[in-house]
């Protein structure tokens, strides 16, 4: 049929820090690595460039990787797969040092790095930047700075605004994908012995989200339509420092410097400190949050107040002047809010997804030849984030299914590459192009994003909600997914057909969250169930979801504790 | 009308187009607007064939760097105002209307692109 092929020995889909971090150690290992970017390289939408403050590694005795394990587990709920914790945090170390030989300029005094502490840790394990030396600036730029260009110098072939659409599977191996060439608007075929998917999570299937709006689980719907198995689908995590107001340009984080620079204090619209009170009940900061609000209790923008009149002047003059050169300072400067005397705005947005692909240690999928890292996991972080986890996992996966995709590459012969599967796919990507009219791609998302914020939030979660939320996925998909239609026909850089070509993963992840929250019947964790409030020691297992012919099977699995025995009953803090 | 904006916006295929033209949108919301917000609205509900990138919406990705009346800017940090003009990149070429490829430096002559755009917005400061 004359479609152009592409072959390699790894093919790594995403070019983040995750992405990043695999293609390296892959053609480190003396693997033909391909690496995949739906936009420029190291100007795409990935969620690490904008990464926050929170950076954590465990360095020096007597912490260890296996006290950091042991936190993380315990924040978790005890619900994390402890197999992938371990090699996970095993392999954090190595990526710090690694990461410095590359040129990331963090803190040191001599050989030594300086960390700082961050909530529900047990020791100071936050990297710190030398140049602002705080954990709450944020340290994506710093990757961005690096590892974009390392990849560059490395000579890691790079296809760049390549929307890869799906995977390519043979006798239950995958063989590699299919996508199309943004820039010249054509189908195009990656043949590849082993695939790591780096993709990022699903946040931006949620109204109000802080990442970029094409993070909407490309590799979840691909790899669910390739077989993988996902776990803990319920658990999204919600960044509570969002600023409501002052509105600076878009939703963004800098309210969360501010917050660990300056000890801000959250307080309702009396004035009242309520963190303590929900903090006690096993809440999360974001729950919290949203629930003063639910009870009247919030500020006139619809959030909750984040004040610093406690701190002296001085002390946040010194943290201002200290911030100098930063876009929110400037920001916050031209809104003319005094913050020595008011007090900003805030209410969470979907930030990460903390469910994702069944992995093993080897961060493997049950689907031999693909691999999950960066978001796309699951089981490291259980039902709630330990702060600062989520870089480091980015980059601990990639390293680990680096290494272990290139080995299995060297052993593995080149899979044959089913015609038929093409052209069906070949089909499936034309035909919104090819529909005269139909339903509108941004109507369409504008639906699925309103539903999950109503339906899937921090709070609110009910069965009566989550079964109406189903229903209307169950009708999109049977309705609208199949008469999608762009308006745009030119094939050439159209953003509407890629964004068209989202929303079946988009749905995918939207109906796992969905499903595995209605089963999931406790609240755990990032989990709030208004109908369950309380954690259930039963519920102490994986909600599993596995694509059965056109149908979501839903399953639960136990957990096992080899490493860290469960206590129940352990309050989570951000 | 007071609160809406009157947007020029650069629009070239180099694949069919020999000279670059401007669309005019009017009508369009840009209060409390990012740039890329009021580009986001034209592409959503104007329209959908209008190239452009966006990456991170945060100001640290570069992707949507693009010139607003004249300046080089970063579309999602950039306060959109009442009469704008919005131009690709200067630096590099260009793939279609505002998208450019961030690999090639774009060669002078060869694709038109001077301030040519109509004297309507003087006098906006």
């Amino acid at each position: 049929m004359g479609t152009e092929t592409t072959e390699t020995d790894v093919l790594v889909v995403g070019a983040g820090a995750a992405g990043s971090m695999a293609a390296i150690r892959a053609q480190e290992e003396g693997a033909k690595v391909l690496m995949i970017t739906s936009g420029a390289l190291g100007r795409d939408s990935a969620v690490t460039w904008m990464a926050g403050g929170g950076f954590q590694c465990a360095l020096y005795p007597p912490d260890s990787p296996e006290e950091h394990a042991r936190d993380t587990i315990k924040n978790g709920s005890y619900i994390n797969n402890q197999e992938v914790v371990l090699a996970v945090l095993n392999e954090a170390p190595r990526c710090i040092r690694d990461l410095d030989k590359w040129g990331e300029r963090f803190w040191k005094e001599g050989h030594r790095f300086i960390q700082d502490f961050m909530p529900g840790h047990s020791y100071a394990r936050c990297m710190l930047l030398k140049k602002t030396r705080s954990t709450g600036e944020i340290k994506g730029p710093e990757h961005r700075r690096v590892l974009p260009s390392l990849v560059k110098l490395k000579g890691i072939r790079c296809i760049e605004d390549f929307m890869v659409t799906d995977l390519l599977t043979a006798d239950g191996r995958v063989c590699g994908a299919v996508g199309i060439d943004i820039k010249k608007g054509e189908f195009k075929v990656l043949s590849a012995k082993t695939v790591i998917l780096a993709t990022g999570g699903y946040a931006a299937c949620f109204k109000s989200c802080l990442t970029g709006p094409s993070v909407i689980g490309w590799g979840y719907g691909m790899a669910y339509r390739a077989g993988a198995r996902f776990i803990d689908m319920e658990f999204v995590d919600f960044y509570p420092y969002c600023a409501v107001w002052p509105r600076l340009r878009y939703v963004s984080t800098w309210a969360a410097n501010l917050r660990y620079g300056l000890s801000g204090k959250f307080m309702n619209r009396a004035g009242f400190e309520f963190w303590e009170n929900y903090r006690r009940r096993g809440l999360a900061r974001p729950q919290s949050i949203v629930m003063e609000v639910k009870a009247g209790r919030g500020s006139p923008h619809g959030g909750i107040y984040l004040s610093f009149r406690h701190v002296p002047v001085n002390i946040i003059d010194q943290y201002l002047n200290e911030a100098r050169g930063t876009v929110w300072r400037k920001q916050l400067m031209e809104s003319g809010v005094d913050i020595k005397n008011e007090a900003i705005e805030i209410f969470p947005s979907a930030m990460s997804t903390l469910g994702g692909c069944q992995i093993d240690a080897g961060c493997r999928t049950n689907v031999s030849g693909l691999y999950a890292i960066g978001e796309l996991i699951s089981g490291f972080d259980g039902a709630h984030t330990l702060a600062g986890n989520l870089i480091i996992s980015c980059f601990a996966t990639g390293s680990i299914a680096g290494r272990i995709a290139a080995g299995e590459a060297k052993i593995v012969p080149r899979p044959r590459i089913n015609e038929q599967q093409i052209n069906t796919l070949r089909q499936k990507i034309y035909r919104p192009l090819e529909r005269r009219d139909g339903v509108s791609t941004f109507a369409l998302k504008a639906r699925i994003k309103d539903m999950m914020w109503e339906y899937a939030n921090v709070i609110g979660r009910t069965e009566d909600g989550l079964e109406t939320a189903i229903d209307e996925v169950e009708r999109i998909k049977t309705t609208q997914l199949p008469r999608l239609a762009t308006s745009a026909k030119n094939p050439r850089f159209n953003l509407e057909w890629g964004q068209c070509l989202e929303i079946e993963n988009m749905i995918t992840s939207a109906e796992m969250t969905l499903r595995s929250a209605l089963a999931r019947k406790e609240s755990r964790g990032l989990h709030y169930r208004d109908d369950y409030p309380h954690a259930d020691p039963a519920w102490m297992k994986n909600v599993v979801l596995k694509e059965d012919g056109d149908r979501m099977l839903v399953d639960t699995e136990p957990v096992t504790s080899r490493y860290v025995k469960p206590r129940e009953g352990v309050a989570a803090d951000e | 009308m007071s609160n809406l904006a009157r947007v020029k916006v650069f629009r070239f295929d180099p694949a069919v187009d020999k000279e670059p033209k401007y669309d005019t949108f009017e009508g369009i919301t840009f209060e409390d607007c990012s740039v890329l917000e009021v580009i986001q609205t034209i592409y959503e509900e104007r329209e959908p064939s209008l190239a452009f990138r966006q990456g991170c919406l945060n100001g640290t990705c570069v992707s949507c760097a693009v010139v607003v009346n004249g300046r080089t800017v970063l579309a999602c940090q950039k306060l959109a105002e009442k009469e704008m003009v919005i131009e690709p990149h200067p630096k590099y070429k260009i793939i279609k209307d505002l998208a450019v490829d961030f690999n090639e430096k774009r060669r002078q002559g060869v694709e038109p692109l001077r301030r040519t755009y109509p004297t309507e917005t003087d006098g906006q400061g």
